[in-house]
């Protein structure tokens, strides 16, 4: 349980400390043991349900617009020239 | 200004009558906002000048000949909502100086009907939450019993008096549960009929706006105000295509209101006789009363948690530091993106994040998710066989009083709270808190579910069903467990 915890925190891009993780299996643990219930629901022949309730999805016209991106940078701690500046990717 | 003693549709109807005038109802609301906030902990902000300079607009508008549905009437905006002239906080100190570029949709249907912002309200770390315990800035306490938390701060701010209106939003419970700890009007219209364009929301299935209101015949007013199809949000799109069967309410008689015989996860027996009591009050009105069963209430609440921490750990993956939001500093884009999610994020919101990635990840996807989703059809096929029997639904709002602020709650017992609220969230049905008395002194309130894009008329028979609820202080004795 351990490393799945792990390894969603690093795919969830979240820096959690050893002691936030103990902290997280002993709850996850308790998570999971209050989930069985819906594993035990007997839904063999549902389909899964995309959204709540079945009012049509409409969709919009194929149409090209442009882009409005004025408003890009506008809450940026770091944004010059048009691009948001960042600390280095490749070390 | 005392709110809960007098309805924003009076009050905006003696502004229109130039009766009084905007801007001196706001100086007293934003007098009194303070003296209650400093007791209440209700505001993260609150819109001072902002609000002077909107109410004096209103009045102008007013001298001008111009009627505004809302004119003058006091609203507060719950910190998830974006709003230009204050800073949307998100429930985070790394969004505590964030001023978006924007007005959410809602907020500027509200304001252009003549509302006045009074500020923004306290809520739990990235809107994850129905109690407030999660913010950086503390629980908002309830105005009728201090020691126990309000659920919502905005439903707070109605109770203690200092607005008409709150701009909620709802995902889990969080509008409905808050109006039922603080005995006011909690109302959270069809998925599609209102909006989100401006609402950060955190699950893109389950989150919904609604409003908060003192008085009921307020809410089909607002509703009006701030529903309706929006280009930037495609989910109304679907409000155009679809009919209500049934607008408004003209005879009670002619309705039948379901109700469920065993009421599982209910606290204790004095809520189950309040339910009962309520229930004999609306059938008094004439109301038929028809049995009906939910019996994967237990599995909804389940499906719903794996499903809306899903969806937070995608939706919350846009809070990197990078365009709006502070950030923490790193000497890599990875390390910056962690350490600043990790300062953003504590809490439900923390846990769903993680949670939520394990749920799409190879191990929980069919296991946990695809399981949920199935049980999401069950859900929506029970409440539809429901609503082939009756016209509305009557179901608890909350399960158990307003939890104390001191000491820390139980998660899975916070989880369990959300027992009653979760079918409609998950179904995208109408669903209105209304008061129905009290439990050892702090208020409780019972929840009405109506027909999909039946809001009118659930509001109808809401104006029409409330009376009979408010009645004096009810403490219920002996019933036992």
């Amino acid at each position: 349980m351990m490393k799945e915890l792990m390894r969603a925190a690093e795919v969830a891009k979240i820096a959690l400390a050893e002691d936030d993780l103990k902290r997280l299996q002993t709850r996850f643990t308790a998570y999971l043991q209050w989930l069985e219930p819906l594993l035990e629901a007997d839904c063999a022949a549902c389909e899964p349900l995309l959204f709540g309730h079945g009012a049509p999805i409409v969709m919009r016209e194929d149409k090209a617009e442009q882009c409005e991106m004025k408003d890009m940078g506008y809450s940026a701690a770091n944004f010059e020239g048009g691009y948001y500046v960042v600390p280095p990717i490749i070390e | 200004m005392d709110s809960t003693t007098i309805s924003a549709g009076r009050l905006a109807d003696q502004v229109n009558k130039g009766e009084l005038k905007a801007r001196e109802l706001i100086e007293k609301v934003l007098q009194n906002a303070e003296e209650q906030d400093s007791r209440l902990n209700i505001f993260c902000s609150t819109a001072g000048e902002v609000a002077l300079d909107q109410a004096s607009a209103v009045d102008k508008k007013i001298e001008a000949g111009i009627c505004l549905p809302l004119a003058g009437v006091p609203f507060t905006i719950k910190d998830d909502f974006i709003y230009k002239a204050l800073p949307t906080t998100l429930g985070s100190l790394m969004f505590k100086s964030f001023y978006p570029p924007y007005n959410a949709a809602a907020v500027e249907k509200l304001i252009a009907a003549g509302a006045v912002v009074v500020g923004k309200t306290n809520i739990d770390n990235m809107g994850v939450g129905a109690t407030t315990l999660d913010s950086p800035q503390g629980p908002t306490l309830n105005p009728r019993e201090p020691g126990r938390i309000a659920g919502s701060a905005g439903a707070a701010a109605l109770a203690a008096g200092i607005c008409s209106l709150a701009l909620e939003s709802d995902s889990g419970g969080a509008l409905r549960q808050g109006a039922s700890h603080c005995g006011v009007f909690g109302f959270l219209p069809s998925a599609g009929l209102v909006s989100r364009h401006g609402l950060a929301l955190h699950s893109g299935s389950f989150c919904r706006v609604g409003l908060s209101a003192a008085y009921p015949e307020d809410l089909p007013v607002a509703l009006n105000v701030i529903s309706g199809y929006d280009p930037r949000d495609p989910a109304t799109a679907a409000c155009r295509e679809v009919k209500a069967r049934r607008e408004k309410l003209d005879d009670l008689s002619n309705i039948a209101v379901g109700y469920l015989e065993t009421l599982p996860g209910l606290a204790s027996g004095l809520h189950r006789n309040l339910y009962q009591d309520t229930l004999d009050k609306i059938a008094a009105l004439g109301v038929k009363k028809v049995e009906v069963r939910l019996t994967h209430l237990s599995e909804a609440l389940r499906a719903y948690q794996v499903i809306a921490a899903a969806e937070a750990s995608s939706t919350l993956l846009r809070y990197d530091g990078i365009r709006y939001g502070e950030a923490i500093e790193a000497d890599n884009l990875e390390m910056l993106y962690c350490k600043t999610r990790k300062a953003t994020f504590n809490g439900e919101a923390l846990n769903r994040s993680i949670f939520g990635t394990y749920f799409l990840s190879k191990g929980g996807y069919d296991r946990y998710y695809r399981q949920a989703l199935k049980v999401w059809t069950l859900v929506r096929l029970e409440l539809e066989a429901a609503f082939d029997q009756c016209d509305l639904l009557l179901l608890p709002a909350v399960r158990t009083e307003p939890l104390p602020v001191s000491g820390e709650p139980d998660f899975i017992d916070l989880y369990e709270d959300n027992l009653y609220t979760v079918p409609a969230s998950m179904t995208g049905n109408p669903a209105l808190c209304l008061p129905a008395g009290e439990l050892g002194g702090a208020p409780v309130g019972v929840q009405l579910v109506g027909r999909l894009f039946e809001d009118a008329f659930l509001l109808s028979a809401a104006v029409k069903i409330a009376p009979a609820l408010a009645s004096a202080q009810q403490e219920l004795d002996g019933g036992g467990n």
